[in-house]
């Protein structure tokens, strides 16, 4: 007979069941726990906030974009004809109607520090119809471009961005809110489709006055202007850099030929605009020039120059002098890189208020008989470099 | 009548199964404990204590701002040992109360290293700065300031005694504009564990 036990019911096996399992698991968790059990004990540091500077210190360089050519001894304006409203107009290569897609691209400088973000980003276009009999407005549309992609279209052939009315040169300023870093605005290209909408067949070509993008960081104010321009109006692209941009021989060759002695009435002006935040520790500050003489000076003679800094219109300091050049060539083909260190330029207001002259002549004399040639100077590029940091 | 019967039996295995599960248990325990005893004789087992505690010296709450790449901070603690029992190790863990890129990015990001004086470290600044004029020796190489149960080297660990630590936080110089103003804040909290078990 077998016994009672062996024949147990279904409802009696199933707790049988859990009571085995909840036994074995409850021995389990008590080996395993005093295996990995032992004294500790622990001791606290911190906590330790670290916070780091909002600019890290380091260079970044914008070139003159502001040239005032006073070798005649009166004031030329020679700045770039795109960077600013000043009726210096740039006409597009080719009349151009609506829907052509054809393009001009402004490619803007890198003078910012990067990882900042950017406030209130707008680009901001001055155009106007040519003008001519039929003429209309000159309108545009754009794309925002980083990194060789697009990452913001504003307006259509459909929906222009912006017209002018006429002849008349008008600023449309549009946000560009897709710009958010300064490293997307360093190098940053926009690409503007133009077209002029004057009666059919009798299209016209669109002045452009200024394309410049404009914005904020740690509340200091920026303009970005453009090193690079190509018109593609006419359907092949034709690139003019901004002659003080970069050493790529495009150049200036100033309009009058130096004198033979210095005067501080003949003069190349430059004026930056490094857009500086407020409260920025200015470390260093440089000048590149990179220029040689028109030709080669004869005779003996070279070309000279030294430079005198401003604040604005205040005198900070001179580098160099009449008896003691900063630099000389007699090189006319041969550029010359000179790079000055300007200490006197030490806080944020001297810095973007920046004005350079510099003061050439041909020494020790030149024209007439004998005497050294008198020549111009030609330059390939002026950039300062401001080196800062922002606690 | 008959399913209250059968149910109070269920309980009653249920029970005694876990009865006989637990002290399976405390019979298992016994083959890991220190002492056993067959003796009918009775004796006291005390156990010992240990105690990890910092001061005086503990620089670790100073933070620092305006750090730029290529920065580095100096903070100094004081490790005491105490209780009847030595320590056999010490680690570290670390974590961010507050994080941003400066405790995640474990390439460009803070990175911290200890070492240790044998006596105590001569204090200059702030900014914190420490010489040693005794001996020092290295208890974490350069690690991300983030980590858990990091191994501590070069401790003394015995009861009665210090260690004189000095843990040196870095933001690499090649930390590029995207570390530019952030924050972070570090805790640490030390750990020592006893000694290897011995006979007694």
């Amino acid at each position: 007979m077998r016994p009672h036990g062996r024949h147990r019911s279904p409802e009696l096996r199933r707790p049988l069941r859990w009571g085995a399992v909840l036994g074995s698991a409850l021995a389990a968790f008590v080996v395993v726990s005093g295996s990995i059990a032992g004294l500790s004990s622990l001791a606290t540091g911190g906590p330790q906030t670290i916070v780091t500077k909002r600019i890290f210190s380091g260079p970044r360089s914008v070139n003159a974009v502001d040239v005032r050519d006073a070798s005649s001894g009166a004031e030329t304006n020679k700045s770039d004809a795109l960077s600013f409203a000043d009726a210096v107009v740039t006409a597009t290569s080719t009349a151009i109607a609506s829907g052509t897609n054809r393009y001009l691209d402004f490619t803007f400088n890198s003078g910012r520090p990067g990882g900042l973000s950017v406030s209130s980003p707008q680009f901001n276009f001055r155009l106007a119809s040519a003008g001519g009999a039929q003429s209309g407005n000159g309108c545009f549309w754009f794309e925002v471009r980083s990194g060789g992609s697009v990452i913001g279209t504003h307006g259509s052939y459909a929906a222009a961005a912006g017209c002018s009315t006429g002849v008349t040169q008008t600023t449309i300023s549009t946000s560009i809110p897709e710009v958010t870093s300064t490293d997307q605005l360093n190098g940053l290209v926009v690409r503007v489709y133009p077209w002029e909408t004057g009666s059919p067949g009798k299209t016209k070509v669109v002045n452009l006055d200024m394309a410049t993008v404009t914005g904020s960081t740690y509340s200091a104010a920026f303009t970005a202007y453009e090193t690079s321009f190509v018109d593609d109006t006419s359907g092949t692209p034709a690139t003019t850099p901004w002659f003080m941009a970069a050493v790529d021989g495009t150049t200036y060759t100033d309009a009058t030929n130096w004198p033979a002695a210095v005067t501080t009435t003949k003069y190349l002006k430059l004026t930056f605009d490094p857009g500086v935040p407020a409260g920025s520790v200015v470390t260093a500050v440089s000048l590149k020039n990179v220029w040689h003489a028109s030709a080669a000076v004869t005779n003996g003679g070279t070309l000279c120059y030294y430079l005198e800094t401003f604040n604005g219109a205040t005198s900070l300091g001179t580098h160099g002098s009449a008896g003691s050049p900063q630099a000389c060539t007699a090189s006319g083909t041969v550029f010359s890189t000179d790079t000055i260190p300007l200490a006197e330029v030490n806080d944020a207001t001297k810095a973007n208020n920046l004005v350079i002259k510099l003061y050439y002549w041909v020494s020790p004399t030149c024209g007439g008989a004998g005497n050294p040639v008198c020549v111009k100077s030609v330059t390939d590029q002026a950039e300062a470099t401001f080196t800062y940091y922002l606690d | 009548m008959r399913l209250f019967t059968s149910g109070s039996n269920v309980h009653k295995l249920i029970a005694s199964l876990a009865v006989l599960g637990a002290a399976a248990a405390i019979a298992g325990l016994g083959t890991y404990a220190t002492f056993t005893s067959s003796t009918s004789a009775s004796h006291t087992i005390a156990t010992g204590t240990l105690s990890l505690t910092s001061g005086p010296t503990n620089r670790l709450g100073t933070g620092a701002s305006l750090v730029a790449a290529g920065d580095s901070m100096q903070r100094a603690i004081d490790l005491n040992y105490a209780g009847s029992i030595s320590f056999g190790s010490a680690t570290l863990t670390t974590n961010a109360t507050t994080s941003s890129a400066l405790d995640t990015d474990t390439t460009d990001g803070l990175h911290m290293a200890i070492d240790k004086c044998s006596v105590a470290w001569t204090e200059s600044g702030p900014p914190y700065t420490y010489t040693c004029s005794g001996t020092t020796s290295s208890v974490l190489a350069s690690a991300p300031v983030v980590g858990s149960n990091l191994a501590l080297s070069n401790l003394t660990l015995t009861a009665g005694s210090t260690d004189h630590l000095r843990v040196t936080v870095t933001l690499p110089g090649t930390a590029g504009n995207s570390f530019e103003n952030l924050s972070s804040t570090i805790a640490y909290t030390f750990t020592g564990v006893q000694r290897a078990g011995t006979s007694q």
